[in-house]
């Protein structure tokens, strides 16, 4: 498989070039081309394990075609509550840190989950620990410091995507 | 209809923006503002960077907008965790009327 | 006309920001509100650019979140206070 990883990782990153660019003049395409080359060799190794035909599976795609739409109603749902406790007058929140367990396993599930719970105000990922893994976050208004029930709360909606997606 | 669209895009990030740097200012500790920074980052700038670019029609300062706002939502996640994380380490406490804090239970 | 009031309020954002830079007890207040700062200001530029019709802000734009977001991570390394690790 690593015969294809590198000019995968080329062209990803000549595409890049390209977008910023957004030019189609030879001598931005061949500075680019020398570049992405470069970055390329440096790099591959990081990235694009696993093969091709378990990449493109349908239910994988499908998975990452909700994941956006889920992702964004909970966004919208995390603005309303922050926005509200800010312009309450008294601001009533019960800041805290807790505690929760989850059940992905793979190391991009467990990134993406800890990035899309700091993405969403309300609550931030402060540390992650690797034995059984679990995140522990500060969350703004802490209704329950019981493992289970935050993990219902807080990683819930992202992590049944995420697995779908990463295993 | 597009500069309509740019300028719902426009005022939702502007409100959230100012809203979010009120909140900057209230919040009592480390944690809670960085709460506050989300609202900052992902309503305020992420919503002007995309009205700002779509403003003028679609076009290649779309383009590059689109990889503005791609670029702030992928780094914002890493740098406030890495802060929150250093002041956690560096011994910062939370607000006295916090709540929980199982990470310092669990460091005991 | 619009985007004139828009900057406007966004003016009254930064300084409310500036001002929690200045009191800010602890230095990660300081980052935090420095970091959300960087963002309105990127958002500024890229109206500035939509305004006069120049992509030129944009390439700013991006330089200066890209450059910002390796600032507050060397901080943050900086104040785990283990000193900066490879």
């Amino acid at each position: 498989m690593s015969s294809a990883r590198l000019p995968a990782t080329f062209l990803c990153l000549w595409a890049t070039w390209m977008i910023l660019t957004t030019s189609l003049d030879p001598q931005e395409l061949v500075v680019g081309a020398v570049v992405s080359a470069f970055i390329a060799v440096v790099s591959y190794e990081f990235l694009f394990h696993g093969g091709m035909r378990q990449k493109l599976h349908p239910k994988r795609l499908a998975y990452a075609m909700a994941y956006p739409f889920a992702y964004t109603w909970a966004e919208i749902k995390a603005h309303a509550k922050v926005i509200y406790y800010i312009l309450h007058p008294r601001m009533p929140i019960k800041p805290g840190i807790v505690r929760v367990p989850t059940e992905l396993r793979s190391d991009f599930g467990i990134t993406g989950l800890a990035n899309a719970i700091t993405m969403t105000p309300g609550t931030l990922s402060v540390d992650v620990v690797g034995e059984e893994p679990s995140l522990y976050v500060h969350w703004i208004n802490v209704d329950t410091t019981e493992p289970d029930q935050t993990n219902m709360k807080i990683a819930r909606p992202f992590e049944r995507f995420l697995r779908g997606i990463f295993g | 209809m597009i500069e309509i669209i740019a300028y719902v895009l426009l005022g939702i990030g502007t409100a959230c923006a100012i809203i979010g740097a009120i909140g900057i200012l209230r919040f009592p500790d480390v944690y809670n503002r960085i709460h506050a920074n989300t609202v900052v980052v992902v309503g305020g700038a992420i919503f002007l960077v995309l009205g700002a670019g779509i403003l003028g029609g679609i076009s290649a300062f779309t383009v590059k907008a689109v990889v503005i706002a791609l670029f702030l939502f992928l780094t914002s996640p890493v740098s406030s965790h890495a802060i929150a994380r250093a002041a956690h380490k560096s011994g910062i406490k939370l607000w006295p009327k916090s709540v929980a804090d199982k990470l310092e239970e669990e460091k005991r | 006309m619009m985007i004139s009031i828009i900057l406007t309020i966004l003016f009254g954002a930064s300084l409310l920001c500036a001002l929690r830079a200045a009191l800010g007890p602890t230095a990660p207040d300081r980052v935090v509100a420095i970091e959300a700062l960087v963002a309105l200001m990127i958002g500024v530029l890229v109206l500035l650019g939509a305004y006069y019709n120049a992509s030129i802000y944009l390439d700013v734009a991006l330089v200066y979140a890209f450059l910002a977001f390796l600032g507050t991570l060397a901080i943050a390394k900086y104040l785990e206070g283990q000193g900066v690790e490879t």
